[in-house]
């Protein structure tokens, strides 16, 4: 025997059911609606980049027409800052791989590993280029891992 | 299963794809905001919205909810707002009574007055409820969701979930008991 909330529920159930049989489909009206956000959309970004790249090829021309020179003293002396920034930054590379090699050889001295031993050696002479690749692969695999890490964990 | 090769489908860009959704879920979707709205025409506009937002969403959908439970939670929260906006969370009546009238007479073979009055009062004291209870009320007892499947859906936790549902239980016997 059903309590009178049982049958109540029931009830409704069953008008809800004739209720939702009436409905008319939204189907048609909702894919009409996403074509044409999805059109507007590329259309948007379009114009966006046009926008965008016009206003700095325009930018670009006036301020090399108006300061030219001004432009041509500055990039000359970030040229010359950034040559002696980065001698200074592979001369302080150079010293700490030579110095890291000495250590890496002092300690596998007494070890009857000549294979060690001569792989670090040619590690130790590598060219400071080799080095910041590897910097650079290492620093770009740390991003890659840390947004996989926060998408995962905080889905948008 | 099926609907996950449709999400595929439509986070590729296919709209006929999603399409097959909305026609699977339309009617779960408008019966459940219809409970906040003065008419059916409403409903329609707000379901349409969820639909909508959810396309823009479908991205974020991961899976551990099942699609309909995902989308009541869209619906719940477009319903609820749409309800602060307008300012309007009661139901123009005589309209819903005229529907129930007409389902009731396509249902009941045979009819019992006193059965009827009972029925007809739980369901005024249901309608009076604030919009977000008569929600929960639509989820827990019409739907049938569990109470996990509620909670996700209401934004709330399961225990928080699970006092409301008994207090808005224990309101409706009250006053059914009071007259």
């Amino acid at each position: 025997m059903k309590t009178i909330e049982e049958q109540f529920f029931a009830h409704g159930r069953k008008q809800r059911t004739m209720e939702a049989s009436g409905m008319p489909s939204l189907r048609g009206n909702i894919i009409e609606m996403l074509d044409k956000q999805a059109v507007s959309r590329k259309r948007f970004r379009i114009w966006a980049w046009i926008t965008g790249i016009s206003a700095f090829a325009g930018l670009f021309v006036f301020s090399c027409f108006y300061s030219g020179e001004t432009y041509l003293s500055l990039f000359s002396w970030i040229e010359r800052t950034a040559v002696s920034l980065s001698e200074a930054v592979s001369d302080t590379f150079r010293q700490i791989v030579a110095r890291m090699g000495e250590m890496v050889s002092g300690f596998f001295t007494g070890l009857p590993l000549p294979a060690i031993e001569k792989a670090t050696t040619e590690i130790s002479v590598w060219p400071v280029q080799i080095w910041y690749v590897l910097a650079l692969l290492l620093g770009i695999v740390l991003l890659v891992g840390a947004d996989k890490l926060i998408r995962h964990k905080f889905p948008a | 299963m099926e609907d996950k090769l449709y999400i595929e489908k439509a986070l590729k860009g296919d709209t006929r794809a999603y399409g097959v959704l909305v026609d699977k879920y339309q009617s779960l979707i408008f019966v459940l905001v219809r409970r906040v709205c003065n008419n059916s025409d409403d409903a329609m506009e707000i379901s349409q919205d969820v639909f909508l937002k959810a396309y823009q969403q479908l991205h974020t959908f991961r899976g551990a909810s099942s699609f309909a439970t995902w989308l009541y939670r869209i619906a719940f929260n477009t319903a609820i707002s749409n309800v602060r906006k307008t300012r309007s969370g009661g139901r123009n009546k005589g309209t819903y009574e005229t529907e129930i009238k007409h389902t009731q007479d396509a249902w009941d073979e045979d009819p019992d007055p006193e059965r009827e009055a009972q029925f007809e009062k739980l369901r005024q004291l249901v309608d009076d409820l604030p919009p977000s209870e008569r929600l929960l009320i639509e989820l827990y007892y019409y739907k049938e969701l569990k109470m996990e499947e509620v909670a996700y859906i209401s934004g709330m936790t399961v225990a928080n979930a699970k006092v409301r549902i008994h207090r808005i239980r224990q309101k409706l016997q009250t006053e059914m008991t009071v007259s």
